[in-house]
């Protein structure tokens, strides 16, 4: 009995170490490892949903990002698209949410958007869209810093990989 | 039909065997293996019922099943679990429990290979009832089995070492069950599949050995009763006034059973929702990783094998067998703790020594409102019936907890949708606010309800 119980689990570890999903060099599983080289090159998205039901979003994406450098006109494209809310950043809630700022702020080294929804402190905030990539496609990755009157998330969205990105920050280099 | 209705029977008595000492070996024998056999193979079931609680995470944030269908598949298990336990009871009383407890695992191991090939909620919601009831034969034939093998005097050290199964069976599930799919360093990194698989592979094996070594009743074997071998007999009852059944009946008009059942069932609702909920809050609302949680989780089971030790020493010791001062102390040491888990500081020793604290408290009380508490009040011929009533109540309250918790969950999710070349990534955001609401409230009402019994005094 006891040999059959020690072949067994010698079997079950050489299954289980052989089917492992590890792959040290993966950029998404081990993105912290690859961060710090292009974290100056990345947009940030953060954003605030409090208990008063208001939705505060603000997005910052240097010309770096933008690559202004090659194109000067990179910038002003960006702010036009951001200028547009509907196509960059929806809200739905139980009831509609009244679009109270909408600002496209172009500074010395960076863009910046801010938009701000009223949806009422009674109103259940649903969904939250959006196409920031989708509609900028010079942005290759977002940090995104979100904070409910419940929770704080930051996680990174990349176009290379297929799932958001939790863990993207090497706190030994912190 | 026929066949397999006898496969499963208890074998017919044989002739005592004459050799003495070939007696004294046999029994030495099987009743090494029954409490090995039991301990193990009951906690190692364990992980197939709660395998669900470990990747339930990973599979809310990869979308496959929103908390309000987890809630559904959860509840599922345990309505079924509590049929299962009521039902399997008297099955087991005249079934081979070996063959019987294997049949079981068996089940249960297929149900979770068939978790995770799916994704269809209303196929996860069948196949883990059905898990539930096949879960439900391993209490029982473990129970009759150590009542067949183990003699009066010397049973209740032996059920304690078995008692300590459900704790071995978290801790493999918490731990081993994270090992397999947290991301590494901490772990495999394997898919969500692997934590229904490999639990049911190693049950596959599990039923096999009560199948090899779990053995029938001693007369089944040509062996004697062991209160005969040991020579340790029970009290010879007068003939019955009433029969067995009128008396279980009565049980029902004792209005402090039915108070006991309702704290019971509170209790429950607090006990399976941090067993279902716990790990996922952590990951959620307090930025654990998958492993850390429920390695926290964890730590609250293991204080649970020295609660229930804990309560039955200290009522018998310091109060003279009266219960109702112990609920008091632990039950406090239950609640108490509560608060600081979800509005204490965020330091994580806090929460681990809080959630040792609550451990420690919550099997104590359990053991009380579902075992020594009931048995006190209820006569003692039908306190198994009394136990039995109380036992459906609490599964029928942690059934109901685990769907409203997950609906309350659902209710409030908002999602952020990232559009990216076509493709969606979607973020989840949960607010516990109200389920917390509802799991602490259920513990203060079941203290509540246990102190309300202050005066009840023990029966014959």
């Amino acid at each position: 009995m006891k040999n059959a119980f020690i072949w067994s689990a010698c079997l079950l570890v050489t299954i289980l170490t052989g089917c492992g999903a590890r792959d040290e060099a993966d950029y998404c599983s081990a993105h912290e490892n690859f961060h710090p080289e292009h974290q100056d090159k990345v947009a940030k998205l953060n954003v605030r949903y409090g208990n008063d039901g208001v939705v505060d979003a603000v997005l910052e994406a240097n010309h770096a990002v933008l690559r202004a450098a090659e194109d000067p006109a990179a910038v002003d494209t960006a702010a036009g698209i951001l200028g547009d809310v509907n196509r960059v950043f929806m809200v739905t809630a139980t009831n509609a949410c009244e679009l109270t700022l909408s600002t496209v702020e172009k500074q010395t080294d960076k863009l910046q958007a801010h938009y701000v929804f009223n949806c009422g402190d009674s109103n259940r905030l649903e969904n939250v869209d959006i196409k920031l990539l989708e509609h900028l496609p010079l942005i290759d990755e977002l940090e995104a810093d979100i904070e409910t009157s419940a929770v704080r998330k930051t996680f990174l969205i990349s176009r290379q990989c297929k799932k958001p990105i939790f863990n993207y920050q090497n706190l030994s280099q912190n | 039909m026929n066949s397999i209705l006898k496969f499963f029977a208890l074998g017919p008595e044989k002739p005592v065997i004459k050799d003495k000492n070939r007696i004294d070996t046999l029994f030495r024998y099987h009743r090494r293996n029954v409490i090995l056999i039991v301990t193990l193979c009951y906690g190692l079931a364990y992980v197939c019922r709660l395998a669900l609680n470990v990747v339930k995470k990973p599979m809310m944030d990869a979308g496959i099943f929103t908390p309000e269908e987890f809630g559904i598949i959860g509840s599922m298990l345990l309505y079924c679990y509590a049929l299962g336990k009521f039902t399997n009871g008297f099955l087991a009383d005249h079934a081979h429990v070996g063959r019987f407890f294997a049949a079981g695992l068996f089940l249960s191991a297929i149900a979770n290979f068939g978790m995770g090939l799916t994704e269809l909620v209303w196929v996860a919601a069948v196949l883990w009832g059905l898990n539930g009831w096949f879960q439900g034969f391993g209490a029982p034939a473990s129970v009759v089995s150590l009542s067949a093998w183990y003699s009066n005097r010397e049973r209740g050290q032996y059920y304690g070492i078995w008692s300590t199964a459900h704790a071995i069976g978290e801790g493999l599930t918490y731990l081993g069950v994270a090992l397999l799919i947290a991301a590494a360093p901490k772990g495999l990194g394997l898919s969500w599949h692997w934590g229904y698989w490999v639990p049911a592979t190693i049950t596959l094996f599990a039923a096999l050995a009560v199948y090899k070594y779990l053995p029938d009743r001693p007369r089944s074997m040509g062996l004697p009763t062991v209160a005969d071998w040991k020579n340790d007999h029970g009290v010879k009852r007068a003939p019955q006034e009433e029969s067995i059944w009128r008396t279980q009946l009565r049980v029902l008009a004792i209005p402090s059973i039915w108070i006991l059942a309702l704290a019971s069932s509170c209790m429950y609702i607090t006990r399976y929702a941090i067993n279902s909920w716990g790990n996922v809050y952590l990951q959620e609302i307090r930025g654990f990783d998958l492993f850390d949680a429920n390695l926290f989780i964890f730590f609250n089971t293991v204080a649970g094998i020295l609660g229930c030790v804990a309560y039955g020493y200290c009522s018998d010791k310091f109060f003279n067998a009266r219960r109702p001062p112990v609920n008091l102390i632990f039950g406090v040491m239950e609640l108490l703790p509560l608060f600081v888990i979800f509005w204490g500081p965020r330091d994580p020793i806090i929460l681990a020594i809080a959630l040792v604290v609550y451990g420690f408290g919550l099997s104590g009380i359990l053991a009380a409102l579902g075992g020594l508490f009931a048995v006190d009040i209820a006569p003692k011929k039908v306190a198994g019936a009394a136990m039995g009533f109380i036992g459906i109540f609490s599964y029928l309250g942690a059934g109901l907890q685990d769907y409203i918790s997950g609906r309350l969950i659902s209710d409030s999710e908002i999602k952020f949708n990232f559009s990216v070349s076509g493709q969606d990534m979607t973020v989840y955001f949960y607010d516990y606010t109200q389920p917390i609401y509802f799991w602490v409230g259920a513990s203060v009402a079941s203290v509540l309800l246990a102190l309300s019994l202050w005066k009840v005094k023990a029966s014959d």
